[in-house]
């Protein structure tokens, strides 16, 4: 059956991989947070048990990277359909959105991890650092969050 | 004249950016001694080492095909054996896969030259020089690998026929032109195609020489003289057609199936749903298919040589001041399933007075066409078709960007990941406890 020329064979690729890029890399990134930050607070919490639970907060914000990723990721998957009816436009923008929130956690991710890390050593040894950490995790965190703006209204295009 | 003639095809072929290339043969009594496997020499270079085997009382005889290929030495069979035998036995050769222009180098660079055309033994008889050096030994053209073993089967004969007469004998066996070509551009092809045989005969041939015989192919009657009625097939029943506008014809002897969703003639609008198509083998390897609708007829005349075919068109008969109509793009695919799409085909008249355009034009020709055919449920355009994408499309573009894109943002993401270095400080738990600064 010849298709049209605006809703070819390979428009669904580019939409795949829109939904792809968004999870896997909004992954890499909260793993990346995760990780870093785990290692500084296994390394503090030899000297500190009792900051333990506070020093948690930097691997869940990790962790909301991963459902920004996790969101735009299922809303792109919804919207898959064979070709005639996926256009390549549709195609594109769901690309664009995976691309967004997925680039873009992977930064969040990676600033998230490197402030978790020294803040939380930090905190050990100067407990007012503590609320300095927090805002400096937010602003990192919101990066991500930008991304899954201009996914979501990318998406609803 | 002859020079004249020689100049201009030499022009000819040198304004063609991309040479073809044809492979040759040589065997004789010295052979050339060690070549790289796929270089590639031009007419100069080749003419050169050609001359270079020569001495003074050497004979050197050119075996010219038509149309010659690196494919059709290897792929070329009767019944499991090759047809090349003879070549195959030959124990001291050289074989060069792709020269530019042997003929016309060899030609340029001898002085004294012979030419004969050879179709049968009986031709071998003719085959004697005197004082000449080179003697070129054209062949008739090659339909099947048949004619590929006959040919095979002369050189060998001509071969020891001179080589009783001469005792120093140099061989190339090569071509003019390849069988098969992957030209870039589609418009000099065709136009090549076409030079070749208003062309070549006056060119190589020597002026004493009687003209060849050529016998063209007898023109068969139309066949189905009786039945010709035009089909036209609405486009919800068929598959193939792409939106409502779009119809599909065939022919009732099925050699033709054809998609259109326009015709316009001069800017006169032609009704998509009032065209006829009819559809007569002119020979084993010629089609001729026509569109009508009213006063207007667009034929095309669909030729296949060499497993590709092409098509040209003539629209009216060419009545008016015998014009000839060049697609804009030129008709052709590689196969004999191919069909050829290209979206829109615009065909102008040489002196482009007429202008007619065809909308979602696709077109497929059988040659053989199967009786059989239920034709509600299997004619359909083959899944080869020949468009006018080359090698990298916008999409495919597109695609090796994204996954290029999304390949090395991983691989940074993996680098980063890799650069995490956990902390074996506190392996060993019966060490002494020491306060960490925040450096580590």
């Amino acid at each position: 059956m010849a298709l049209p020329e605006e809703a070819p064979i390979y428009g669904p690729f580019f939409g795949v991989m829109g939904a792809a890029a968004a999870i896997i890399f909004s992954a890499l990134g909260a793993a990346y947070g995760t990780a870093k930050s785990g290692t500084g607070i296994a390394a503090m919490s030899v000297m500190r048990p009792e900051l333990i639970m506070k020093s948690i907060i930097p691997v869940v914000m990790a962790g909301i990277i991963a459902i920004y990723g996790l969101v735009v990721a299922v809303l792109i998957a919804g919207a898959l359909e064979e070709p005639p009816k996926y256009t390549l436009y549709k195609a594109f923008i769901h690309l664009g959105a995976g691309l967004a929130v997925g680039f873009s956690g992977l930064a969040a991710g990676f600033a998230i991890g490197i402030v978790g890390d020294a803040g939380v050593r930090g905190t050990t040894q100067q407990p007012r650092l503590f609320v300095g950490m927090i805002l400096i995790l937010i602003f990192a965190e919101v990066l991500g969050l930008y991304g899954l703006i201009v996914a979501i209204y990318l998406y609803t295009k | 004249m002859l020079k004249l003639y020689l100049a201009l095809i030499s022009l000819g072929f040198a304004t063609q950016i991309n040479c073809e290339s044809v492979p040759a043969f040589i065997f004789g009594d010295k052979t050339p001694a060690h070549f790289p496997a796929l270089e590639h020499l031009n007419g100069d270079e080749f003419a050169t080492l050609i001359k270079s085997q020569a001495t003074k009382d050497t004979l050197t005889v050119v075996f010219v095909e038509n149309k010659l290929s690196v494919e059709d030495f290897s792929q070329c069979r009767l019944k499991t054996k090759t047809c090349f035998e003879n070549l195959n036995n030959i124990e001291r050769k050289s074989y060069l896969s792709s020269v530019a222009q042997p003929v016309d180098s060899l030609m340029a660079a001898f002085g004294k030259q012979k030419s004969i055309t050879v179709s049968s033994a009986e031709d071998l008889k003719d085959a004697k020089v005197d004082g000449e050096k080179i003697l070129f030994v054209y062949f008739d053209e090659v339909e099947s690998a048949e004619d590929f073993y006959k040919h095979d089967v002369l050189i060998n004969k001509l071969y020891n026929q001179l080589k009783e007469q001469n005792e120093n004998v140099v061989a190339v066996y090569t071509g003019i032109h390849p069988s098969f070509t992957y030209s870039q551009s589609l418009k000099r092809k065709i136009r090549e195609a076409e030079a070749v045989p208003a062309e070549d005969k006056p060119v190589h041939e020597n002026p004493e020489e009687p003209k060849p015989a050529e016998e063209p192919k007898p023109a068969e009657e139309p066949k189905a003289v009786e039945e010709n009625k035009p089909v036209l097939q609405k486009p919800k029943q068929h598959d193939d057609a792409v939106n409502a506008s779009q119809i599909v014809l065939y022919d009732s002897n099925h050699y033709a199936l054809m998609a259109l969703s326009g015709f316009i003639v001069d800017n006169n609008t032609i009704d998509v749903h009032s065209l006829q198509i009819e559809s007569t083998k002119v020979s084993e390897n010629e089609l001729t298919v026509t569109l009508s609708s009213g006063s207007h007829k667009l034929a095309l005349n669909t030729h296949m040589s060499g497993g590709s075919w092409f098509v040209k068109f003539r629209y009216n008969d060419n009545n008016e001041d015998n014009e000839i109509y060049h697609p804009r793009t030129a008709v052709y695919a590689f196969g004999e399933h191919f069909s050829f799409g290209c979206g829109n085909l615009i065909i102008e008249s040489s002196k482009r007075t007429h202008i007619i355009q065809l909308f979602g034009f696709q077109y497929q020709p059988n040659f053989n066409p199967d009786p059989n055919i239920d034709v509600d449920k299997d004619l359909k355009f083959s899944d080869s078709v020949s468009d006018c994408v080359g090698f990298f499309s916008p999409a495919i573009w597109g695609a090796l960007f994204v996954v290029i894109l999304l390949v090395s943002i991983l691989t940074w993401g993996l680098y980063m990941m890799m650069d995490i270095r956990t902390m074996d400080r506190f392996d060993d738990p019966k060490g002494k406890t020491i306060t960490i600064n925040a450096q580590e």
